[in-house]
């Protein structure tokens, strides 16, 4: 059975999930899945955005992500998640096709809203090849990459240049996210 | 006609013209972001007189023996940065033709696909949405970015960013042209250069000749440049940039 990429959701933290050590979780996710592309050889990536809508536990979430990890591995999808004060930020890196099913499924997970398709097009190699979904938070993301900086052993140490960096870093500086309508 | 003999035909024909490059400058960076080849005579005659001798189907050819030529030349003086083709699709009846003889040309002169930008207008890119995307995703997925040239210049450049997102857009010249004291382009190219932003699109403003010029667009951030006033086109060679970039002038990116 096809099990949908799940996502993780808190509502206390400002900067990011607290509910679990990344790192821990992180180290769960390297698969050395690196240049694997679908079949036919066509790789591409698709970006979107969304709201978080409830909360998990610490539990709940290392399960789900660990779970999330396991079927992107064995679908050849890789990425990130990124998520900061209430929104959600993910890259899927994989075979276009599959990509636009799992993206249906992940658009209808009731946990999430306004998700908001950023784009999608072909790549000719991955960036988070090695995750099967990396996860960080904004500051790491902030830390990383985006300034200049690199934390080695994280994911975006060695984050090249390109679409995934620059929407990354738009991202961080509060683009793309919804103006929620707190839920009545 | 098979693959072999059509690169040789393109070869033998790219030997009949040269080529100039011109730096696109990153002047947040301080250096040289891609270098644009543009097609020449071999005494260095100018682009049109170059032009105007390829008509019809045999301007597809010439087409894309410019891109063979400036990949060969470009190997050849040891080009660094990107290197930035134009390329017109229409133009070819196979126009998977065009970009695969310019893969090849890059294999064979070892300069990395990653490397390379191919430029196509927005009129070009509108005219056949579908097609244009179909070949231009093609390619990219080799590496190759794409660039969407004299972007605003009339056509309906936005929508072709709701339908697909290139790399690159490179302002219509006429909306740089005196900006520093023209209130309707200097808001245009604003909300240009946010969506872009927001879409993770490089923008680069071409045709900058002047330190008013450069000095408003890069205030808004725009900050890849070509022009005059960076550097004037190099025949089959790298110009140096002509003028100390005034870093001291340049916000702080977003």
């Amino acid at each position: 059975m096809w099990l949908p990429l799940k996502l993780l959701c808190t509502v206390s933290a400002r900067y990011g999930i607290v509910l679990a050590n990344s790192a821990y979780l992180n180290a769960l996710s390297r698969r050395g899945i690196a240049e694997l592309s679908g079949p036919g050889g066509k790789l591409g990536h698709l970006i979107y955005s969304s709201t978080a809508s409830a909360a998990f536990d610490e539990h709940g979430l290392a399960e789900v992500l660990e779970g999330a990890r396991r079927n992107n591995a064995r679908n050849s999808v890789t990425g990130l998640l990124l998520y900061s004060a209430g929104y959600f930020f993910q890259v899927l890196e994989g075979e276009p096709e599959l990509l636009r099913k799992l993206f249906e499924v992940i658009s209808a997970d009731t946990r999430h809203c306004n998700v908001t398709m950023i784009i999608q097009e072909p790549i000719s190699r991955r960036m988070f090849g090695e995750w099967s979904m990396a996860y960080v938070s904004a500051e790491s993301a902030e830390l990383a990459g985006i300034e200049g900086l690199n934390t080695s052993g994280e994911p975006l140490a060695n984050l090249g240049p390109g679409r995934a960096k620059k929407l990354l870093s738009v991202f961080i500086e509060g683009r793309w996210r919804a103006r929620l309508i707190e839920a009545s | 006609m098979n693959a072999e003999t059509s690169a040789s035909r393109l070869r033998e024909l790219g030997k009949q013209f040269s080529c100039a490059f011109q730096p696109i400058v990153d002047v947040g960076a301080g250096q040289p972001y891609a270098h644009e080849a543009l097609v020449r005579g071999l005494a260095a005659e100018p682009a049109y007189a170059v032009i105007a001798q390829y008509k019809g189907e045999a301007f597809a050819e010439f087409d894309a023996a410019c891109r063979m030529r400036a990949i060969e030349i470009a190997a050849r003086i040891g080009i660094q940065t990107c290197l930035s083709l134009n390329f017109l699709p229409s133009a070819a009846n196979d126009a998977n033709a065009g970009l695969d003889s310019t893969l090849a040309a890059a294999a064979a002169h070892s300069f990395p696909a990653d490397r390379i930008i191919v430029e196509a207008t927005e009129g070009e890119a509108i005219a056949d949405h579908k097609r244009f995307a179909n070949i231009v995703n093609e390619y990219r997925s080799a590496g190759i970015r794409l660039a969407i040239d004299d972007f605003g210049s009339g056509h309906s450049g936005l929508n072709l960013l709701a339908e697909f997102q290139p790399d690159i857009v490179k302002l219509d010249m006429v909306l740089v042209r005196n900006i520093h004291s023209n209130g309707p382009r200097q808001a245009i190219v604003r909300a240009i250069s946010q969506m872009c932003h927001d879409l993770g699109i490089d923008v680069v403003a071409e045709g900058v000749e002047t330190s008013d010029e450069y000095n408003w667009l890069v205030d808004a951030n725009v900050t890849l440049l070509q022009g005059y006033l960076l550097a004037k086109p190099a025949f089959e060679a790298i110009p140096s940039i002509q003028i100390d970039l005034p870093k001291q002038a340049i916000a702080t990116p977003y």
